[in-house]
């Protein structure tokens, strides 16, 4: 029992840090650009590692945990290709252009880029719709990783795990907007990272070295230690895809782009989240490692926690406990202020044509956060799915969706509106599709964007562009 | 190539890692200079 009231006692700390941030960062954003992208004056360590926060949720932590102790260490494949494309790549190619672009063209979200990028506001609207319909799925994944750590940790029931840790995001977005996602983000990937360092020298200690419980994994199934193991290419292959590749799609980190000061923090930014994200293969090692220790447990997604609490000091649980809870919060309020963005800017204000004041705007994007963390809460009540299912699923969509228009937007100045429309509604219907009749045991994601690409140049060659109006 | 007993199929993830920490500085460093004679 004391253990536990040591455990609230950091949280509640931690919690009173986050709001204050939210009321202090609040008093900031006077006009809406301020609200959702804090002034684009945000410097490259902030930046970065808020990125890899949002990026690396309790999703990764808790949910790679759980793949990791299913199928064994080549589910490290996916942690390194993360950092690789993710992380690396996702900086190289798309943060200098999408910074340049956005302010160029004055968009402040993924949808406001489509319109203002291909003239055509059909595309706003209906990226609008999918970005906030499939990022509520994805809440609905980080929150049941954050109630499934309550549970574990501090024994207390999954729901009321889920209600306190929803409540406080809700407050600190609903103050603080944008720059208070970005700085508790940054605070959060901190805190994340020591925890997961933390984690791993405790177990490495307790296992007696990294070889010696590889052995033993080994001598439980040889399909633990070998890529593709008993996963299989498909499945492996198909999971590194979307979330890699698939986070070049996603509103919630490509807005980071948008919001870095210069090309400097750029530059610096890129090789902090390359070495921030590095941290995001702990967990499938450990989650792997697991099953030597605790051979069966039920539910995969209690594997990192179990361990956690098996084998880590009171104070070492702590750490752990507000790490994953500070991962998972990043992100669900990254999402909250994109969902945000999307209904208030791009949808009431742009596609509806209504007018909002400056403040009216601020107000409203409060009120709608709130909603859509509720909605989001009460799926996550019964939740549908393992946290990584349920990630898959939503990248899935949205990735298919917004991929390829904003990556070759930024590049290729000859898309067409009607490539990019062919594109984004056919990539978002055979994703569903493919997801929902699964014809073949490939995940939605591939011919999701397999689609989407083809018809983005078929489409912008069937249809060309009349008059060139952009320099990219 | 065996790291830590895991076989090559898995020993190979730690080595892109690596390389890609490794580009990501270098990356790093020649954008530094270039921009720093292009200024």
């Amino acid at each position: 029992m004391n253990n536990v009231w040591i455990h609230v006692f950091f949280l509640a700390l931690y919690f009173i840090g986050l709001i204050l941030i939210g009321i202090v960062t609040g008093r900031k954003a006077k006009t809406s650009e301020e609200y959702h992208l804090g002034g684009r004056n945000i410097g490259a360590l902030v930046s970065s590692l808020s990125f890899v926060a949002a990026y690396f949720s309790s999703v990764v932590i808790i949910g790679g945990g759980g793949f990791g102790y299913k199928y064994g260490l080549s589910t490290i494949w996916i942690g390194v290709v993360n950092v690789l494309m993710g992380c690396f790549l996702a900086w190289l190619i798309l943060a200098k252009r999408t910074r340049r672009l956005t302010e160029k063209l004055q968009a402040i979200s993924l949808p406001d880029f489509f319109q203002k990028r291909y003239q055509y506001p059909f595309l706003k609207s209906f990226s609008s719709i999918v970005i906030v319909l499939f990022l509520i799925i994805y809440n609905v994944s980080i929150l049941k990783g954050l109630g499934n750590t309550f549970e574990v940790i501090l024994g207390i029931d999954y729901t009321l795990g889920l209600l306190i840790s929803g409540f406080i995001v809700l407050v600190y977005v609903m103050f603080g907007g944008y720059l208070a996602v970005v700085w508790t983000g940054f605070i959060q990937a901190i805190l994340m990272g020591a925890g997961l360092i933390y984690l791993f020298v405790v177990a490495m200690q307790k296992m007696g070295g990294l070889t010696q419980s590889v052995a033993r994994l080994q001598a439980i199934q040889t399909g633990f230690v070998e890529t593709p193991g008993i996963w299989g290419y498909s499945g492996l292959i198909s999971y590194i895809l979307i979330v890699s590749l698939g986070v070049w799609g996603m509103p919630q980190m490509v807005a980071r782009f948008y919001s870095v000061k210069d090309n400097t923090a750029i530059r610096r930014g890129t090789l902090i989240a390359t070495i921030g994200g590095s941290l995001a293969i702990i967990p499938y090692l450990l989650g792997a490692l697991t099953r030597t220790i605790y051979p069966s447990i039920a539910d995969v997604d209690l594997a990192l926690p179990t361990l956690v609490n098996g084998i880590m000091p009171v104070f070492g649980i702590s750490l752990f406990f507000i790490g994953v809870i500070a991962a998972g919060m990043s992100t669900f309020s990254s999402i909250l202020i994109i969902s945000s963005t999307s209904l208030i800017k791009d949808l009431w204000t742009d596609s509806f044509h209504k007018k909002l004041t400056e403040k009216n705007e601020i107000v409203y994007s409060r009120i709608i956060n709130v909603l859509i963390g509720v909605v989001s809460i009460i799926i996550a009540w019964n939740p549908p799915g393992l946290v990584l299912t349920l990630t898959a699923f939503s990248w899935a969509i949205i990735a298919s969706t917004c991929l390829v228009p904003y990556v070759f937007g930024l590049y290729w100045s000859k898309a067409s509106k009607k490539g990019a429309f062919l594109s984004m509604v056919g990539g978002f219907l055979v994703a569903l599709l493919w997801m929902i009749l699964k014809p073949f045991p490939v995940h939605g994601f591939i011919p999701g964007v397999i689609t989407s690409f083809v018809l983005y140049f078929v489409g912008s060659w069937m249809f060309p562009l009349k008059e060139k109006f952009i320099d990219l | 190539m065996e790291l830590w007993g895991m076989p090559f199929s898995t020993s190979l993830a730690f080595v892109v890692l690596a390389l890609t920490i490794i580009v990501a500085i270098g990356w790093t460093i020649f954008q530094s200079k270039k921009d720093e004679n292009h200024e």
